[in-house]
């Protein structure tokens, strides 16, 4: 697929099919594709949760009001915020970490179009209640959720707002 | 498969228990929010007991296309706010018509 093709066909998927994802794939959306965002002062910081327990993601959902459609997998893209502020100074986590953390999403997101699957990334959760439920050390912080499955549902492009660019000085 | 009326109580407490626990996370993140995520998620619930409902048998004619409705509201929220608007006043249409089938207390 060429790569505005892939870019402009993403969507945000809400409902899945109840097909598994396998594990290969799944991993290959981190170490093929997330982690090779761009990372601020090259701190790798981010860590990723690859959640497909059933039990796990049903209690997941229950404190993601933003998590939709049930999906058979998510991927939890959380920061070391010690190693952040270790490798970015105040800025790490207060502003790089979020960054790298979206740059990595966006690639995962990419790469399962590609792989014809579907995706979501949502910041509608329960930080703490996330944490507890996958028993994340309070240093590793969740940043986003994406919902990883094969869409049973794909919405409609929504119209982009194209007077969003100015050349140069701000008109 | 056939489950005995202990086993359904504690599947309906146990489902009721975990909507609980969404509106009171939902409350929690709400506050920092879209302010069209509030009636969003009260969609949400809204189809998350039709869904206890018709899983336990209590549903009612209109039901079906009620939580087909709810779907459909649920999907709009990102087409923007006249279309989820648009959908809001469906369902309260919706609301109408099960409102007319009661004629008494308990006869819905």
């Amino acid at each position: 697929m060429e790569i505005l093709n892939i870019i402009q066909g993403r969507r945000s998927i809400r409902r899945y099919r109840p097909d598994s994802v396998n594990l290969e794939q799944l991993q290959a959306l981190v170490l093929e594709a997330g982690i090779w965002a761009p990372s601020a002062g090259n701190s790798q910081s981010w860590r990723f949760a690859v959640v497909t327990d059933p039990l796990l993601l049903h209690k997941i959902e229950l404190v993601s009001p933003g998590l939709l459609g049930s999906p058979p997998a998510l991927i939890v893209i959380c920061q070391n915020l010690e190693e952040a502020k270790l490798k970015g100074g105040s800025l790490g986590p207060q502003f790089l970490a979020i960054a790298d953390a979206a740059m990595a999403a966006q690639n995962i997101m990419l790469y399962a179009h590609a792989l014809g699957l579907g995706t979501c990334v949502i910041a509608s959760f329960h930080r703490g209640a996330l944490q507890a439920i996958l028993g994340l050390p309070h240093s590793i912080t969740p940043f986003f959720v994406v919902s990883v499955g094969y869409p049973e549902f794909t919405p409609k492009t929504p119209i982009r707002k194209k007077d969003v660019i100015w050349f140069n000085e701000y008109k | 498969m056939n489950i005995n009326k202990d086993q359904r109580t504690k599947q309906i407490f146990q489902q009721l228990i975990e909507l609980i626990c969404y509106i009171i996370v939902s409350a929690r993140n709400l506050l920092q929010e879209s302010k069209l995520y509030g009636p969003l998620r009260m969609i949400e619930v809204a189809g998350k007991l039709t869904d206890i409902l018709s899983c336990e048998g209590l549903d009612f004619p209109l039901l079906p296309v009620f939580r087909e409705h709810i779907e459909t509201a649920i999907d709009s929220v990102v087409e923007g706010e006249a279309s989820f608007v648009a959908n809001l006043d469906s369902l309260v249409s919706d609301v109408i018509s099960i409102l007319a089938n009661i004629q008494k207390e308990g006869t819905l």
